[in-house]
């Protein structure tokens, strides 16, 4: 059981050090959004790498950026956002550039509120990483229905890699959505049992980077849907 | 602790059910685009069978068409040039000492009377097909150098293995390239290439004129071409410079059993 525990405690390392060396071993050439969603795997697996190491490191740690390792965990997920809402936005719907500043503006607001109304800055920043997850969500949603409508597309969608790519970013953002909104209040009552709850987050991730490294073996890769 | 316990089963509980609509959601489309990729394909496939129905049926009303225009130039134009000649010859044979004048038309006209016959059997489909494309292509060589002051050559350098049925259609890509070379470039000569190309045969038609500029406009003969050539599985290109024009024809070779 221990050990099982062991093994779902490094998945979220695992998970994006797979789909890093999948994304960087293929003969091909990475296309626009592949590259980032390469740049969004190698963010998870030096975020998390650097997340465990500073929570294995002996107490007391004088260093401030030691003190806890929230900070890399918000990084992480700030930067992941931006990457992903990029990648939406601008090359899977096309939307045009002041959509995304907009979004930027918007992302920037919420999250500056919710800092100042709960989250802070010394925790895990729960509603913002919540909030993250609708969006991603939403877009994911709404990126599956723009395919559903077009009924012009040269290529069976389910043979493209960014497909499998959204697909997994969907499943991880859609499953934690609960684990992010309610870490706040799990952390206020008892962190003993956290690990439960990150345990199956890094679950969600691990799926998430096999969604990813199975979309590089699609036979249409270069495929950009539009 | 108990309490703790309820809520991470709730939360746990959500996030797989949450899951588990994630899945369905990503299963539903990849049915529905499946099926919908499936109809699209069979659709394409649909609109090329018919498109190509319909081009098969364009080259047999046009090759109807060719053989009606040269059964009529040999029986009705051909009769009545062999009657003139036979009545100039009459009249040649009634002189003591026919002019000069008479004996240029008598061979003149033999002259047409021979390359009009060449012309409708190159025209009929019916002839054709007694010959292979290789027998006909010589022909057609023959009669372009016999009635023009440019020079033919036929290089064969494979054999193509194509059914005869094809092989008619084949013939009129590369006597309408020939045709043109002729009509537009102004060349000396003209040399048609017969290569292998894998598993394909590749033909090449070749001539030393002035060659076209516009390449987006294509005249009628340019289209019927592209036509021919799109019903029998292949493709075609045009090179064209200063120095000549070549036409680059690849097809797919097959035997009278794939046919059928």
């Amino acid at each position: 059981m221990k050990f099982l525990s062991q093994i779902l405690n490094i998945l979220d390392t695992v998970g994006p050090a797979v789909a890093v060396v999948f994304l960087l071993r293929n003969k091909k050439v990475l296309s626009k959004e592949m590259q980032l969603i390469l740049i969004f795997c190698l963010i998870q697996l030096i975020c998390n790498c650097t997340a465990s190491i500073i929570e294995r490191l002996p107490v007391p740690r004088k260093f401030i950026l030691l003190q806890n390792n929230y900070w890399v965990y918000k990084l992480n997920a700030t930067a992941s956002f931006l990457i992903i809402l990029t990648l939406f936005l601008k090359y899977l719907l096309h939307c045009r550039p002041q959509v995304m500043y907009a979004a930027l503006i918007s992302y920037a607001a919420v999250s500056i509120l919710l800092i100042i109304n709960g989250d802070g800055i010394s925790q895990f920043s729960s509603g913002s990483s919540a909030f993250e997850s609708i969006v991603i969500v939403a877009l994911s949603l709404y990126f599956f229905y723009s395919k559903l409508i077009n009924t012009h597309e040269e290529v069976s969608i389910p043979e493209t890699s960014i497909f499998w790519c959204v697909v997994g970013i969907f499943t991880y953002y859609a499953g934690a959505f609960f684990i992010f909104i309610s870490y706040k209040y799990v952390i206020d009552t008892s962190s003993s049992t956290l690990g439960a709850l990150w345990r199956f987050h890094n679950i969600l991730l691990f799926i998430c980077s096999l969604y990813i490294s199975y979309g590089i073996l699609c036979k249409n890769y270069r495929t950009i849907l539009s | 602790m108990q309490k703790l316990s309820n809520d991470i089963v709730v939360i746990l509980g959500a996030s797989v059910f949450l899951l588990l609509i994630t899945l369905f959601i990503v299963v539903l489309l990849m049915a529905y685009k499946r099926r919908d990729y499936k109809h699209l394909k069979e659709k394409r496939l649909l609109e090329e069978d018919f498109n190509s129905q319909l081009l098969r049926s364009q080259i047999e009303v046009q090759e109807q068409t060719f053989s009606q225009i040269g059964k009529e130039l040999h029986d009705n134009v051909g009769q009545l040039l062999s009657t003139s000649r036979m009545l100039i010859g009459l009249a040649e044979r009634s002189l003591p000492k026919p002019p000069d004048t008479l004996l240029t038309a008598n061979a003149t006209l033999g002259k047409a009377i021979n390359e009009l016959r060449s012309l409708s059997k190159s025209l009929d489909k019916d002839w054709l097909s007694q010959f292979n494309l290789l027998e006909n292509l010589k022909a057609e060589v023959i009669r372009v150098n016999t009635g023009s002051a440019i020079s033919a050559h036929l290089h064969i350098h494979a054999e193509p293995a194509i059914p005869s049925t094809k092989q008619i259609i084949l013939f009129r890509i590369i006597q309408e390239a020939v045709q043109n070379a002729l009509k537009h470039s102004h060349c000396k000569v003209v040399d048609i290439y017969f290569y292998k190309k894998g598993a394909d045969a590749q033909i090449t038609i070749a001539d030393d004129g002035t060659g076209f500029k516009n390449k987006e406009n294509k005249g009628m003969g340019l289209k019927n071409m592209q036509y021919r050539t799109r019903l029998l599985g292949g493709t075609i290109e045009y090179t064209s410079s200063e120095k000549g024009t070549s036409v680059v024809i690849v097809i797919p070779q097959t035997s009278e059993n794939d046919e059928n």
